[in-house]
């Protein structure tokens, strides 16, 4: 597997450099390596997935190495779950064939209210590190690199920086995500940075996050959700180096976390366009668009979910992503979705699945789910929820968020509850969630 | 001077983040999206605050955050205007 022998060719070459300076400690790549080759002796007596809680530390880059070796599959959790959520996902893991040479299995929001597994095998995980130096190649510098990452491991925009940083024989940095001035701290002795849009809205936040506060960085790579122009153009002008590398990538769970990665020029963010996503040519999959949908097929895009029926091994996998886009010059961009799947802190939701959960709290006779855009097309702003509570409910706003909490992941829990007696409804008779969109 | 109450209002998404007496932080309607937005609202107007040095503890309510935005027009001003 060449992203494992990556790791084991920066460990034998560099076993005293640093891997990963964590807010938990610092560890080097030889003891990284002592760490997880013993701990893949006692994974190799068993079998079966490797479920971990997905926040940031040693112990969790130690167990997903020891996977690695041990060719056992490596499930980071999303912190903080819930534990039905949980439940949910350990019974699915239970009852499904895994696929041969699984690297790693993700569960993302499936449209039911099931959580939906996405495992990535071996190969899949390979086409997305080799392509990783070829999109930072314009990065200056011989020695190794401080690579600054923060999402947790559950969310694959971390597989970016991860792989990047571990399979390029490079120091990983992680801030301490309860300590908002951490990041900028760690940002200061960075050459590399990975993070999503909204984590640089943050950071432009900070007079700090600049040429002089930040002198190493050369490269902001950005995923995980819709990059605004208008951020873009505020980077580009706060680090007016011609230098400065701003990627915006692009790629769904399905095909290891970014299929297609393009340098963003001044020139972009003045167009009025959306910006684009991707170089063709410069991907880990071949990337087409058939009646305005994005369709992914090669060697990054995985064989189907947990407990379907898996794809032939050694034909190319197709994944349509439900993502409209279009091609032009060369360039893809996304346009948007068609169904009710949205991006929000950079996570994936379907409004199906907290409906379903919704809908089965007591004293909730309907309900749904508006994600509130910003009025300039920033992104999605916070969740709402519409309820119409069943006769004689008292409506309690507090007790439908903890219900929500009690079952999803806390970033799928809406801000905002809304009682209504019924749903505004469309000339068709369905449920008319652009009114709604408007009530706040 | 734009009504703060009404951009917590918009950006919270929730009618109860002009009320007083609500703790933004503690329930949960003033998370860190809504602090990048609130914040890029208030730069629009030129009201420059830094969310990683402000302190949090006047984030909680509606009042402390007019307060906040207040005590920055008045430094804004008063430098412009030795």
């Amino acid at each position: 597997m060449k992203t494992l022998d990556a790791i084991l060719s920066s460990a034998a070459r560099h076993p005293d450099r640093p891997a990963c300076r964590f807010p938990d400690g610092e560890i080097s790549y030889g003891e990284l390596l002592r760490r997880a080759e013993e701990e893949a002796e006692g994974l190799r007596s068993g079998a079966g997935p490797v479920p971990f809680g997905g926040e940031r530390s040693i112990p969790a880059v130690v167990t997903i190495l020891a996977c690695l070796l041990s060719r056992r599959p490596y499930v980071p959790l999303t912190p903080r779950l819930p534990d039905a959520r949980r439940d949910a996902i350990f019974r699915i893991l239970a009852e499904s064939v895994l696929p041969a040479d699984t690297a790693y299995i993700l569960f993302t929001s499936g449209s039911t209210g099931e959580p939906k597994g996405v495992p990535i095998s071996r190969d899949n995980l390979d086409a997305f590190t080799a392509i990783l130096p070829r999109w930072f190649a314009d990065l200056d510098g011989d020695g190794p690199l401080t690579v600054f990452g923060a999402a947790p491991f559950s969310f694959d925009l971390s597989a970016a920086d991860l792989f990047f940083a571990l399979c390029g024989g490079h120091t990983l940095v992680s801030p301490d995500r309860a300590d908002p001035a951490d990041a900028i701290r760690l940002l200061k002795s960075a050459d590399a940075a990975i993070m999503t849009p909204t984590h640089l809205r943050l950071c432009l936040m900070d007079p700090d996050f600049s040429p002089a506060g930040c002198p190493r960085l050369g490269c902001v790579y950005l995923c995980g959700e819709t990059l605004d122009p208008a951020a873009a153009a505020k980077f580009l002008d706060r680090f007016p180096s011609p230098a400065m590398i701003l990627l915006n990538a692009y790629g769904p769970t399905e095909a290891t976390s970014a299929v297609s990665a393009v340098r963003i020029t001044r020139e972009m963010t003045r167009s009025g366009d959306p910006l684009p996503v991707g170089e063709i040519g410069n991907t880990t999959a071949d990337i087409r668009i058939e009646d305005g949908e994005i369709v992914l097929t090669g060697p990054s895009v995985f064989g189907g979910y947990l407990g379907q029926i898996p794809a032939e091994n050694g034909v190319p996998h197709t994944h349509r992503t439900g993502d409209l886009g279009s091609i032009d010059g060369g360039l893809l961009t996304c346009r948007g979705r068609a169904d009710g799947q949205f991006k929000y802190k950079g996570y994936r939701i379907e409004t199906g699945d907290v409906e379903a959960h919704l809908r089965a709290l007591p004293g909730v006779r309907d309900g749904v789910l508006i994600p509130r855009r910003t009025p300039d097309g920033r992104g999605i702003l916070s969740l709402t929820v519409y309820v119409v509570p069943e006769d004689g409910w008292d409506p309690d706003p507090a007790a439908i968020r903890s219900g929500l909490a009690a079952r999803l992941p806390d970033y799928m829990v809406p801000k905002s509850v809304r009682f209504l007696d019924r749903f505004p409804v469309t000339a068709n008779g369905k449920t008319d969630r652009k009114a709604m969109e408007s009530y706040v | 001077m734009s009504d703060i109450r009404a951009l917590l209002r918009e950006v919270c998404g929730d009618p109860a983040a002009g009320e007083d007496g609500v703790d933004l932080i503690e329930s949960g309607l003033l998370d860190s999206l809504a602090v990048i937005e609130l914040f890029t609202r208030l730069e629009e107007e030129g009201v420059v605050l830094i969310p990683t040095r402000v302190d949090r503890e006047k984030l909680r309510t509606a009042a402390g955050i007019e307060a906040l935005v207040a005590e920055e027009r008045r430094k804004a001003s008063s430098q412009s205007n030795p």
